[in-house]
Parts: C-alpha cells; sequence; structure tokens
C-alpha cells in the first residue's frame, strides 16, 4: 500500500474541501451578523465552522507534509482505499460544528447524521426534547405493539429554543441555527453526484488515478463516462447537477411565493441528490403548498435518472434517450404510483388530488431513494407499505444520484433468470444477454448477481442485528432497506412522527456503516476488509 | 483536440497514453475487448468495441466532433478502409499506419488522395532508417534525417590538409543534391565557437564543423568530398527477417555493404531470398552461439537483432557479443526495459513504437513552423515550414528572396508533393510545399508571418 499517494490524494481532497466549508460559515456569518435578530432565534454557530475549517485546513496539510515525497501513482488498491476513507473521514470532519455547537452531544448520533447527509440517506436523529411541566427533561416513550410489545425509551436531541419568558419558540429540527440546517442539506447535495467526482471535477489532472477514485465512487453497474476523459466527465456531471439545482429553486419560488429562499434551496439540495433532509419538522407537509410537493415531485425522479441522458437531451440526440432502462423507470414508476394511489384513495378521507398527490409523492419518495414525506405513511396499509419497501430496494437509476438495486440491475436479473429458466427446457440454445444494443458478459453478470447477493445478505444481516440490539422486527424490516439503499424512509419507531434518536451507539454504528455500505455499493468497502488487500508478502 | 486511434497495438496504446496525459481526449476503438478494457484500466481514454472498418462506428465516432483519426491497426487494410470512411464520413484529418512502404511513394498513384490518408506512416521503414543512420553515421559528429528518410543531414569536420580551403562556397563545386546548411568554426579568440550561417561567399576552413543537408544518396558520400577516410562498416548481420530487417537491407544493399539475415522460418527466409538478391540468407535459428561462430560473427561489424520479440532480440544480442562482435543493435518494443538491458551491455537499441509515436506527434501538433532539430545548444535550428498558399515567397525564385528573408537564414530543401528538390537559386517555392531551412530560433516568429 502506498500510503504517501493516499495521503497525497486525501490532502488534495480535504483542501478542497475546506474551500466548500466556506459557504455553510458564509451562511453562518450572514444569519450572525448581517440578518435581523428576530429572524433568527437560533443559536449562532460562526465560531464552529471557523474551527472546524482551521481543523480540516490543518488536516489536509498533515496529509500533504506526508505525501511531499508522493510520486503521484495511484494504483487500484491506493485508489479503493482512498475513497473509502474519504467517505469515512469526511462526515467525521463535517459532524464537528454540531458537536463544537453543543446542538448534538453524543458524537454517534452526529456522526450518524453527516453519514445520513452525504450517502443521500435522509434519516435524522434530531428529535425535539421532551419536558415536563416542571420545566425537567424527561425521556420519550412510545410501544410498538405486537405479541411481544417492544417498548422505546429515549431522550430527544434537539433543546428547543426558548424565548425571553421561557416559552418555547422553536423545538426540533427548527430549533438549529440556519447554518446547521443549511450544512446538512448542503451535505446531501455534495454526497448526491459524489464528493470525490466533484474532487476529481475541481482538482487538477489526476491522470489515471482519477479514472480509478470515479470508477470506485460511481454507482452502477455501467461505468462508461459520457465524455472520453474522466475529468471532463465529471465536470459535465457537475455542470448538469447545478443546471438542475438552479431551475429547482427557480421554480419552487416562482410556484409558491410565500417560499423563502433559505428554504427554497434547501429543499433543493435535499430533492435532486434524492437526500431527504428538510429544515422542517414535519418535512416537505410543513411548507402546505400543493405546487411546491408536485416541483418535488418532478425533481426527486430527475434526480433519479441517468445524468448521461441530460448529456444527450443537451447534444439534441433525442432518440438516445429511449434505452431499456429509461423506460422500464418510467414503466415501474408509473405501475408502483398507480399502485399506491389505488391503495390510499379515500383512505382516512383523502380523495380526490390530494390522494393522487400524497400517493405519488409518497411511493416516487422511496423509489427514487429520497426520502421525504408528507404524510404519516405508517398508519397506510400494509401491501402499500410493502410496495414502498420494494420501491426502496428497485430504485432509480445507474448514474444517477439515487442508490439501491437500481433500475439496470433490476433489468439484468431479470433477464439472467429468463435465460436461466429457458435454458432450462433447451439447454443447447445459446442466447447473448442484450440490454439495447449492449451484450451482457459473463463478468457482468456474476458481478450483477453477486451484488444481488450481498445486498441480500448484508440486508438480513442489518435486520438481525439491528433486532439483537432490541428493535422491533417491523422496525428492524423497515429500517435496514432504509439505510442501505439510502432512502431514510423509516416504520413503526423510525416512522414519520418520530426519528433515529431512539437507537443505541451500537445501531447507530450499524447504521452509519449500513449507509456507507450501500452509497458505495458494498464491492469497495468490502475489498478493504479483505485480508488479502493488506497482505504485502502474497 | 478530440483523437479517434484505430487499433490499441502497442503504437496505438502508446499514442494513447501520451496523448491523454497531455489531456486529449482520447477515443479508442479495437475489436478485442479485454485489450481494451486492460487499456482503460491504465489509461485515462474512452473506448469502443468494433473494427476500423465499421462506417456507422465511424459515424458514430464523429459525434465526438473528432480533429483526426489515426488507423494504427496491425492490418494495412483496415487502416486504409478507416482513414478513407472517416475522411468521407467528415474527419477532418487522417492518419494511416501502412507495413507496406509502397503506399508513401508515389510513382504512379497519389495514396494519400486515392485512400484519403493525409499522412502515412511506416513504423518498419523508419526503425530502418534509424538503423541505418546508426550504421552510415559511424565517424561523422551527428546525423539527422528527414522526410521520410529522403533528406538527411550530417554533420562533419573539415580535415587539416584540406586544400579547397580559400575557394568561396559558390565556386566550390559540391556535389549534386547537397548543401551546406551550417558552419562552426572555433578559433583561438573565440573557443565557444562562431555559428555562422553560409552565403556563397563563405570558406571552409580546415577544422570547420560543417553542417551538410541535402538528398540522402548524396550526402552518405559527402566525407569523399572533404578527402576523409570513412569509418566503413563492410559487414551486417541482421538477426530475424522482420519486415525492418527487409527495409535495412534493401538500404544496406544500395551502400554496397555486406548483408546477412538469420532467418527461422523457412518459407520467410525463401521470400526474402527471393525478394532480397544482393543479400545472403542464411536459415537458421539465431540462438546458437556455435552456429554464430561458424558464421565468423567476430568478424561482423555490426550486428542488428530484428525480430518482433524484445527477448529474443535481447538474448541474440548477448549471444552475439559472447561470439565476439563488438558492436550490436537491437530492436525494442517495450522502452521501460531499456535500463535493464543497458546493463547488460546493449547498448543501442531503437523503438519503433516511439518512432512512430514521435512522428505522428509532430505531425499532429504541426503549426507552420516547426522545429526539427536543434544545433549546438539552440544557437541554430533546422525547421521544417509549411508553406501557405498566401505566403509572401510564393512563386519567387529563392535568388530574389534574400531581401524578405532574415540573414541568418538558409532554405535548404524544398519537398513539394513528395518530390524532394535542394534548394537552389532559381528553384521556385509553390504553395502546400514543405521547406527545410536553417536558421537562428530568435527569427521563429518572423517566420510565421513570412511563410
Amino acid at each position: 500500500m502506498l500510503y504517501k499517494e493516499i495521503a497525497r490524494i486525501l490532502g488534495y481532497f480535504f483542501l478542497l474541501f475546506s474551500v466548500a466549508l466556506l459557504i455553510p460559515l458564509g451562511v453562518a456569518i450572514y444569519y450572525q451578523f448581517f440578518s435581523i435578530p428576530e429572524d433568527h432565534p437560533q443559536p449562532h454557530v460562526v465560531i464552529d465552522f471557523v474551527a472546524t475549517l482551521a481543523i480540516c485546513i490543518l488536516l489536509a496539510l498533515i496529509f500533504l507534509w506526508v505525501a511531499r515525497k508522493s510520486k503521484g501513482i495511484v494504483y487500484r488498491r491506493e485508489g479503493i482505499f482512498a475513497v473509502v476513507l474519504i467517505w469515512f473521514l469526511t462526515p467525521a470532519i463535517s459532524a464537528i460544528p454540531f458537536l463544537t455547537s453543543g446542538a448534538l452531544t453524543n458524537p454517534f448520533q452526529a456522526y450518524f447524521e453527516m453519514v445520513s447527509g452525504y450517502t443521500t440517506t435522509g434519516a435524522t436523529i434530531l428529535h425535539a426534547k421532551a419536558y415536563d411541566e416542571s420545566g425537567q427533561e424527561v425521556q420519550i416513550k412510545h410501544t410498538i405493539p405486537g405479541l411481544i410489545d417492544t417498548n422505546y425509551i429515549y431522550y430527544g436531541t434537539v433543546k428547543p429554543v426558548r424565548n425571553a419568558e421561557g416559552q418555547i419558540e422553536k423545538e426540533g429540527i427548527e430549533a438549529l441555527g440556519k447554518a446547521l440546517l443549511f450544512w446538512r442539506s448542503f451535505t446531501q447535495w455534495l454526497g448526491g453526484v459524489g464528493i470525490v467526482v466533484l474532487f476529481i471535477a475541481v482538482l487538477p489532472a489526476f491522470g489515471i488515478g482519477a479514472k480509478l477514485l470515479y470508477q470506485t465512487e460511481m454507482a452502477g453497474p455501467i461505468k462508461e463516462g459520457s465524455a472520453p476523459r474522466i475529468k471532463e466527465t465529471a465536470i459535465q456531471l457537475w455542470q448538469i447537477y447545478l443546471g438542475l439545482t438552479i431551475l429547482q429553486i427557480a421554480l419552487l419560488l416562482l410556484t409558491n411565493m410565500e417560499l423563502p429562499l433559505f428554504e427554497a434551496v434547501a429543499i433543493t439540495f435535499s430533492t435532486l441528490s434524492t437526500g431527504g433532509f428538510s429544515t422542517q419538522n414535519t418535512n416537505i407537509a410543513g411548507y402546505h403548498s400543493s405546487a411546491t410537493e408536485w416541483v418535488v415531485i418532478v425533481f426527486m425522479l430527475m434526480g433519479a435518472t441517468n445524468f448521461t441522458l441530460y448529456t444527450y437531451l443537451i447534444k439534441r440526440k433525442f432518440y438516445r434517450i429511449i434505452e431499456p432502462e429509461f423506460i422500464l423507470y418510467i414503466i415501474l414508476i408509473a405501475l408502483f404510483s398507480i399502485g399506491t394511489v389505488y391503495g390510499v384513495y379515500g383512505f382516512q378521507g383523502a380523495t380526490g388530488f390530494t390522494a393522487i398527490r400524497d400517493g405519488v409523492f409518497q411511493i416516487v419518495s422511496a423509489y427514487t431513494s429520497t426520502g421525504f414525506f408528507t404524510v404519516n405513511y405508517d398508519v397506510w396499509p400494509y401491501a402499500i407499505q410493502s410496495l414502498m419497501i420494494i420501491a426502496m430496494i428497485l430504485n432509480g437509476m445507474s448514474g444517477s444520484t439515487a442508490s439501491g438495486l437500481k433500475t439496470i440491475r433490476t433489468l439484468m436479473l431479470f433477464r439472467i433468470a429468463q435465460n436461466r429458466v429457458e435454458s432450462f427446457f433447451r439447454p443447447a440454445h445459446l442466447k447473448v444477454l442484450k440490454i439495447g444494443a449492449k451484450d451482457i458478459d459473463n463478468t457482468t453478470i456474476n458481478t450483477v448477481l453477486c451484488f444481488f447477493l450481498i445486498l441480500a445478505t448484508i440486508g438480513t444481516l442489518g435486520i438481525f442485528l439491528f433486532i439483537c440490539d432490541g428493535l422491533d422486527p417491523e422496525t428492524a424490516v423497515g429500517l435496514t432497506p432504509c439505510f442501505i439503499t439510502n432512502t431514510g424512509l423509516g416504520f413503526r419507531a423510525a416512522g414519520p412522527l418520530y426519528s433515529c434518536a431512539f437507537l443505541s451507539d451500537f445501531s447507530l454504528v450499524l447504521s452509519s456503516l449500513l449507509m456507507i455500505f450501500g452509497r458505495l455499493e458494498f464491492f469497495t468497502v468490502l475489498a478493504i476488509l479483505v485480508p488479502a488487500f493488506w497482505r504485502q508478502d502474497a | 483536440m478530440n483523437i479517434v486511434i484505430i487499433g490499441a497495438g502497442a503504437i496505438g496504446q502508446y499514442l494513447a497514453e501520451i496523448l491523454s496525459k497531455e489531456e486529449h481526449n482520447v477515443t479508442v476503438v479495437d475489436t478485442n475487448k479485454d485489450k481494451l478494457a486492460q487499456l482503460a484500466s491504465t489509461v485515462d481514454v474512452a473506448t469502443r468495441v468494433g473494427s476500423g472498418s465499421d462506417w456507422q462506428l465511424i459515424d458514430e465516432l464523429l459525434e465526438l466532433s473528432p480533429d483526426v483519426l489515426i488507423a494504427a491497426t496491425n492490418d494495412d487494410d483496415t487502416n486504409l478502409v478507416a482513414c478513407s470512411l472517416a475522411k468521407q464520413l467528415g474527419f477532418p484529418s487522417t492518419i494511416a499506419r501502412v507495413h507496406d512502404s509502397r503506399y508513401l511513394n508515389r510513382t504512379r498513384l497519389d495514396f494519400g488522395r486515392v485512400f484519403d490518408v493525409d499522412y502515412f506512416i511506416c513504423p518498419e521503414l523508419l526503425t530502418a532508417n534509424e538503423i541505418y543512420k546508426y550504421v552510415t553515421s559511424r565517424g561523422s559528429l551527428a546525423v539527422e534525417i528527414f522526410a521520410h528518410g529522403a533528406v538527411k543531414m550530417r554533420v562533419l569536420q573539415v580535415p587539416k590538409e584540406w586544400e579547397s580551403s580559400k575557394t568561396p562556397l559558390s565556386k566550390l563545386h559540391l556535389p549534386n543534391g547537397v548543401m551546406v546548411g551550417l558552419i562552426r568554426r572555433v578559433t583561438k579568440d573565440n573557443p565557444e565557437g562562431q555559428v555562422i550561417f553560409p552565403h556563397g561567399s563563405d570558406v571552409l576552413m580546415p577544422g570547420d564543423e560543417v553542417t551538410f543537408i541535402g538528398e540522402r544518396e548524396a550526402i552518405a558520400d559527402i566525407h569523399k568530398f572533404l578527402g576523409l577516410r570513412p569509418t566503413v562498416v563492410r559487414s551486417v548481420m541482421l538477426a530475424g527477417g522482420s519486415l525492418t530487417a527487409f527495409h535495412l537491407a534493401k538500404l544496406l544493399e544500395k551502400k554496397q555493404i555486406g548483408v546477412r539475415i538469420i532467418e527461422k522460418n523457412y518459407n520467410r527466409a525463401i521470400y526474402l531470398a527471393d525478394v532480397l538478391t544482393k543479400t545472403t540468407i542464411v536459415n537458421h535459428d539465431v540462438l546458437d552461439v556455435q552456429f554464430l561462430r561458424s558464421e565468423k560473427i567476430d568478424q561482423v561489424d555490426l550486428f542488428i537483432a530484428c525480430t518482433k520479440f524484445d527477448e529474443v532480440n535481447s538474448f541474440a544480442c548477448m549471444l552475439a557479443k559472447e561470439g565476439g562482435c563488438e558492436d550490436v543493435l537491437m530492436i525494442l518494443t517495450n522502452q521501460a526495459n531499456l535500463p535493464v538491458l543497458q546493463r547488460l551491455g546493449i547498448a543501442h537499441a531503437i523503438a519503433p513504437v516511439i518512432a512512430a509515436s514521435n512522428r505522428i506527434l509532430s505531425h499532429l501538433f504541426t503549426g507552420t513552423v516547426n522545429t526539427l532539430v536543434s544545433l549546438y545548444n539552440n544557437r541554430a535550428e533546422v525547421l521544417e515550414i509549411n508553406v501557405s498558399p498566401d505566403s509572401k515567397v510564393v512563386g519567387i525564385p529563392l535568388s530574389d528572396l534574400g531581401p524578405i528573408l532574415p540573414k541568418d537564414f538558409l532554405i535548404a530543401v524544398i519537398q513539394n508533393r513528395g518530390r524532394i528538390m535542394v534548394a537552389h537559386g532559381n528553384r521556385i517555392i509553390s504553395p502546400g510545399d514543405t521547406v527545410i531551412v536553417i536558421t537562428d530560433p530568435k527569427h521563429v516568429p518572423e517566420l510565421e508571418k513570412i511563410f
């Protein structure tokens, strides 16, 4: 292992990352010094971002000092290790302002929150603290009934903002400083296309190293770029991403005049990245605007669409968009939406457009791995809840900001299975597997099957470990795919009315691991766990 | 620049690597998927599986708005078809690698026009020329070849007892097709040496270093003009009857040098014996030191290993050394192994891949003015200039160009559609010609305007 080379990559990465930190710092400075104090009663965090920035720069300099004699060669191993390190270290650094400002006290919770941000999961541990009449903090208790009832007893995580009379003015997520809320959404935006991809687009040539890093982070079984050189591919990706971001902010502001710019930006950051963090306690429902919800639905779908398709659009190659993955994506979305709307129509009195909007919003949110919610889906019919979990696992297109199995793999798995079944009665039938015009060779088949196997295994293991840690089975079954597919829609104890604040430290670490595993599509992180990866002698 | 390379062979890969390092957008096309995967894992290029003769593929590649297509497969036909298709479909420029050097001649047909190839490159011929340069330069201070070996530059020292040192150049009766390009004179008060761009009135003094430039054949005997005795190479042994060996043998035959080719394959040996009448073809395995001894390897002036395989070449060279041949030379495909070979005592290795790639690169990045060689710590440069149609010098006899051109400047050779002419006073430059000139580097920007 060429540690100096890895240090060089990390050094440059954190140097760039400190530039990214200037943006939330700017927001913090604005709210602390320039905005009207009444607009921002929450605690200020400028000093905390300055400290984070200092730590980040220091870390970058240490890495660069270690790497001062590096030669600039990156092999596959180094590339993989560097990407994994970046994905584990970045959330840790990003969690610093939450801890130093006192917004969160448990470092595991802060780390979980940031992992949930970068992996665009969107599950949160932010939960308003509960108080009794005397003002003493009390535990939050609720029970998930079953054959054996499961009791959840835990403390809330966020202190409320009180006014001069001691009355609670803001609580829960909304009690956090605006800059911290911005930072949460911003991490999702950064993690959406990929923090390493951003790094490749901005930093000077890393040569083939850049390509290795890109392929390690980029999601999906087909890793071809849209431009011959990887740097250009990365730049194109970010240009499209940035373009869509501006478009969504503009549309949100146009369709909902009452929406402040800050909220529009925060929603957009979490939508396009298919993230799911919100600045409201009631998530997207908090804006009470059907127009906003429809814009969010459209952009969730756009975020989960393969970004290469946009390059075709820009090049005016419209016929290229008609490819099997995209068609299947549209068909599945349509079927799932119809199913969901059918299932919830008339449920709890919701009819007409409201039912359609709620149903479509919730299923799209699950299918694109976003994790926004507008209703308490936890009380929906079981069939629809199951449908949501299936949607979470199937997920959006490859080459997008979505995670999970991905449409292309679904298609491949179907074709592989079909082929196997056909050859069962006609073994001599020679057939070339094709998706569109592309041949699927044996290596790809193996990789896809193996991916599915790992997804299933880790999923099962995750459920088991959560249950061992005291979660009830229904919560565990809902929570594991929510983390692995980076969706963020929990059920039961982690349902829309609650949060992940009840998770024990063990479960927090497990969840963080599951999220990073899912974001890097298993192979990358698993490779590091293989002993042969580290052996120097053989 | 957006570049499409057909063929991921040694040359294709080497070019792809260099070009992608220089931040050009490279797309490599090959029929072998594994080869492409291997290339893509080490070099930042896009790859496409397919054949160079597949017009639809080439048409699709147009979407990248390519600037040039380089057909570098192992197969001449594919390369020519690819170039032809590409040009017809709208690629601005094409380069074809060919084995058959006859495409480079334009005796009956202009193959560049026939196949829409803007530039032919024949690595075997280039390599043969490089080796030939080495063979014939023993005794010269420096040798360079230009224009695919048709033009040669040679630096010689004028001997002490040279009698014509009073005659000005204009009356010196230099052999046809040769001209004096540059004189470097070291005197007592000027130990650094004075670089003279010669004109008709200059003289050649004993001790001067003189750069002759001109047609290859005429230049080869220029030492006789100075009364120098050549360090003759009388006999050369070639190991392996490859295409390079064939081209080299042809060149050496013309120079009256005794050539032996050791070729293992009987059919190939028969073929060579048929086409190379003056060369001795021996059908035997070269990796046999007893055989080499029986062939009197110690009497051979130069042993050149030119099989396709580096390992055979290097081993053959070591055997030849063992047999008593002092001077050995080999063709090397994998440049990374050169230090190891030098440690083994094989000092000279010529890399066809690099020779060909450099030629292609210099063609790709040709401006109007192109540096070929720089001499005497950059005090003089040999340049290749492409004459544009609206140049000031077009249509005027060279002898009347004096006022337009700088003083430290000399037009040596004019290449007109493949014909080579030494620049005498009455020659005229036409648009599209390439001229080889010698000048002071400070004039380069000025020259871009003139031509």
